[in-house]
């Protein structure tokens, strides 16, 4: 099953492309000449590997935030949120802490990232749990507080007084995630963020807590009659669904930006959406569609230089991919139906 | 003196997707009988009748009307033609009036006025010439379930009706309102209309139709005379098989008191401080079933609710084993040996999309041996699963298949095999067999009886009269949320239907 899912997908894929090809064409782009830009800012060379990579780690944490959640019934729209709000509570360990050695250093800063992504997951958990407020809203909501937060923060308290940007001190190098690919930006984050992955989905799907999780997210009622504790189970997944956009925020922070700017995201955290759709939310099916993400984030730019596609255009193609990926998992349940037979 | 065939259906077939519905179903239908449909649930009554009235479309054969061949089955164009279908869920909008509710789509024959008393002399016509009594200007939220089912065949009657389709009219009544419905239902007969009545109840069957057609598994067993039959072959021809009238039960062994209630109440706060129970108590000891019969929602659901602790009461107290349960958590009860089978066993006793595995362990993931150190350990529940599946006889290709491609029977399969398969002391049922067939009845009953006989203690909740007289040791009458009389297997089913709507109160004493 899970390969003709795969092969359905790969199609999808075609047939998005195919479209945005034909969108091209109407606007007088060679279609050929903008998708061999694509491929070639991810493939052609070492740097452009490692770049795709790169964005790759970030994408994959707030694809994993949103299936956790999903799996949880939870739906946070938040990981922008709470990646920015990683990325500040890191800053704050890894440019203000001194004197750690490096792996401390690195570990703790994680652990603030991961703590200020929950804090601020937990916000709006809470007001839910409290008052049944709409999680969507409210995390929605908080990307806007989030990213204003940010910007008086570069703007005033953690503003170096010598720099005249708007952004924060560097963190300290003893807090700086290796690089493991010389010659390209691609950091240790990578390692981290493929072990997150596992460690996730095994928590999910192979410990008792990640059960009762799921429980909660299909049926609350059934989960509530077996004497699950709903509270408890939503506010582990709150945690987890937080902290994980904020370890992304840190990871991205610490491996690559190094400094919180104005932009620092840049969408990660909506992307995040996407990717966990499209994975299906799976662990195989969300890195695939992570990485594919991630070319698209690289080739677009190559695809807009140098081909002069406009910029509209490439969110169209984006937001056609998903569709059709998307579809296609219907169309992949439907043939299974078929093929082994519905409901007796 | 030869019968004129109004409507019959020739070689029908209906597939869903992976199941064929109907299979080639021939039946005729005379003018001016009442014609029933017997079968179990999915046997596919309602889909033969759906098809007629358009709500469906057959994938294969005819249906000749009077003679013609009637095609481009719409309701709309049902209505046209005649037929009228009461459906088991009334399509009527509750702060309308009656009047509202019937004229409903009808266009007045000077638009754009909506001439009212022009529809109330038009309504009253028909009501007087069938000899329905009905006041017009209710608010349907306010008139009982019998009256509406009423208006609907008022309404039904309004639009022309000759043939009138019920679905399971009675599901939703008492054994009173029920005898008025076959009343009602002579009457109109008498009258001239030709009556299709769906159920899976023989009692009725035989009650009220001149002829019997018995459907299984989508195909048409038999059509016999209600002369020529009785209950013994009918129920032959329904499940295919001998089916049990009365279980052997053995004589009750009581123990000691485990479940108490004294005085519970729940008030509705948000709902203009509506007493949803008033000061129900009563006690279940170990090894005997306490059945609570009713008419549904008339507090059933908030009781189960209150004792297992997913719900507080606004006052009274519960014990269970002894030890003040008040304010226990769901949780709390279960580790205590509490087992629930809930009513709706999609939403509340199922993971639909979980696996059958993974619905064996859904109160008991966390304990030894599902669980070792964090990890879920998948071949132990597997295997666990497997078991039951085997013990409880539940029909599933493999325990790896989602528990929502099970039928009814299977799920409900599952549910009990997993309650069943726990240390339980008591054992709250609600609706335990609904939508089930005979077979998978008897296999739920039985298994409840075992309880019975080692000592566990059930209390039984629901609507089927039958069920609770068959079961209970004792049984409680409950109605608007209040235990209005008390009877055991010896009182009479009529006398028992007084009680549940609410004509017949006693004193009850514990």
């Amino acid at each position: 099953m899970g390969l003709i899912s795969v092969f359905i997908s790969i199609l999808a894929i075609a047939f998005a492309l195919l479209i945005g090809a034909i969108l091209m064409a109407l606007a007088d782009i060679n279609p050929w000449e903008a998708y061999s830009y694509l491929l070639k800012s991810s493939f052609r060379n070492r740097y452009g590997f490692g770049e795709t990579l790169t964005r790759f780690i970030p994408l994959l944490f707030s694809a994993l935030s949103f299936a956790v959640a999903h799996k949880s019934g939870f739906f946070n729209v938040g990981a922008e949120g709470q990646l920015l709000m990683g990325a500040v509570g890191a800053v704050l360990v890894g440019a203000y802490l001194q004197g750690l050695p490096p792996v401390l250093h690195i570990t703790l800063s994680i652990l603030a990232g991961i703590l200020f992504g929950a804090i601020w997951a937990g916000i709006a958990g809470l007001l839910k749990l409290a008052f049944g407020s709409n999680e969507l809203i409210n995390t929605m909501m908080l990307n806007y507080v989030a990213l204003l937060f940010v910007e008086f923060l570069i703007h005033g308290p953690l503003k170096p007084a010598d720099s005249y940007l708007y952004v924060s001190a560097e963190v300290l190098p003893s807090a700086k995630l290796p690089n493991i690919f010389p010659r390209t930006p691609l950091h240790l984050g990578l390692i981290i963020s493929l072990v997150v992955v596992a460690g996730v989905f095994y928590l999910i799907y192979r410990t008792p807590l990640g059960y009762q999780m799921r429980t909660v997210g299909a049926n609350i009622r059934a989960a509530s009659y077996a004497g699950i504790n709903i509270v408890r189970v939503t506010i582990a997944a709150l945690i987890m669904t937080g902290g994980l956009a904020g370890m992304g925020g840190a990871i991205e922070l610490l491996g690559a930006q190094f400094k919180v700017v104005e932009g620092f995201s840049s969408g990660y955290g909506y992307d995040g959406i996407g990717v966990a759709v499209m994975g299906r939310y799976n662990p195989v099916g969300i890195v695939l569609a992570t990485l594919l993400f991630a070319i698209i984030r690289v080739g677009t730019g190559a695809m807009q230089r140098g081909a002069g596609v406009p910029f509209p255009l490439l969110n169209v193609l984006q937001g056609l991919i998903i569709i059709f990926v998307i579809a296609s998992g219907y169309l992949t349940n439907k043939l299974t139906e078929a093929v082994v037979g519905g409901r007796a | 003196m030869p019968e004129e065939i109004y409507l019959s259906f020739r070689d029908i077939r209906k597939i869903f997707p992976g199941v064929v519905a109907l299979d080639g179903v021939n039946l005729d239908v005379y003018r001016g009988e009442i014609h029933a449909l017997l079968g179990e649930n999915g046997a596919g009554k309602s889909t033969l009748m759906n098809i007629l009235y358009g709500l469906y479309h057959q994938d294969g054969g005819e249906i000749f009307l009077k003679g013609e061949k009637y095609e481009h089955n719409t309701p709309k164009n049902a209505i046209l033609h005649g037929i009228g279908m009461i459906h088991q869920h009334f399509m009527l909008i509750p702060n309308f009036t009656v009047l509202e509710n019937i004229i409903l789509g009808q266009t007045s024959p000077n638009p754009p006025k909506m001439e009212k008393e022009y529809f109330r002399k038009e309504i009253f016509k028909v009501a007087d010439k069938f000899g329905i009594k009905i006041d017009l200007d209710l608010l349907v939220e306010e008139v009982s379930v019998g009256m509406q089912q009423k208006i609907e065949i008022l309404k039904a009657l309004y639009k022309g009706a000759e043939l009138l389709i019920l679905d399971e009219p009675t599901s939703v009544l008492t054994p009173q309102e029920s005898q008025e419905l076959f009343k009602m239902l002579d009457d109109l007969n008498k009258k001239g209309t030709t009556i299709i009545f769906i159920s899976h109840k023989l009692n009725e069957v035989m009650q009220i139709s001149d002829r019997i057609s018995v459907l299984r598994d989508g195909e048409l067993i038999a059509t016999v005379s209600k002369s020529e039959t009785d209950h013994h072959e009918l129920s032959k021809l329904m499940v295919g098989r001998e089916v049990e009238e009365e279980y052997q039960k053995e004589e009750a062994k009581y123990g000691e008191d485990v479940l108490i209630l004294e005085k519970i109440s729940l008030i509705d706060h948000h709902n203009h401080d509506r007493r949803l129970l008033k000061e129900i108590s009563l006690k279940v000891c170990e090894g005997e079933i306490v059945g609570i019969a009713g008419v549904d929602e008339n507090g059933q659901k908030e009781l189960a609710e209150i004792i297992s602790g997913l719900r507080k009461p606004s006052s009274g107290k519960i014990s269970m084993f002894g030890r003040d349960v008040t304010h226990a958590t769901t949780h709390q009860l279960i580790e205590m040996g509490m087992s629930y089978i809930p009513a709706d066993r999609r939403n509340e006793g199922l993971v639909l999309e979980f696996s059958v595995a993974e619905n064996t362990i859904l109160e008991t993931n966390y304990q030894k041996p599902f669980t070792k150190g964090i990890s879920l350990q998948k071949s132990v529940i597997t295997k666990f699963a497997q078991d039951l599946v085997r013990e409880y006889d539940v029909r599933t290709p493999s325990v790896n298949v989602p528990v929502r491609n099970l039928s009814g029977g299977n799920q409900q399969k599952v549910i009990i095999g997993r309650e069943f398969s726990k240390k339980t002391r008591f054992l709250l049922v609600v609706q335990p067999t609904w939508g089930l067939d005979v077979g998978a009845i008897e296999y739920v009953h039985h298994k409840l009886l075992e309880a019975r006989e080692k000592g566990i203690s059930v209390l039984l909740i629901s609507t089927d009269l039958e069920e609770v007289r068959k079961l209970s040791d004792r049984i409680l009458v409950i109605y608007e949320g209040e235990i209005v009389g008390q009877a055991d297997t010896r009182t009479s089913v009529s006398e028992i239907g007084l009680m549940m709507a609410g004509s017949k109160k006693q004193t009850v004493s514990l």
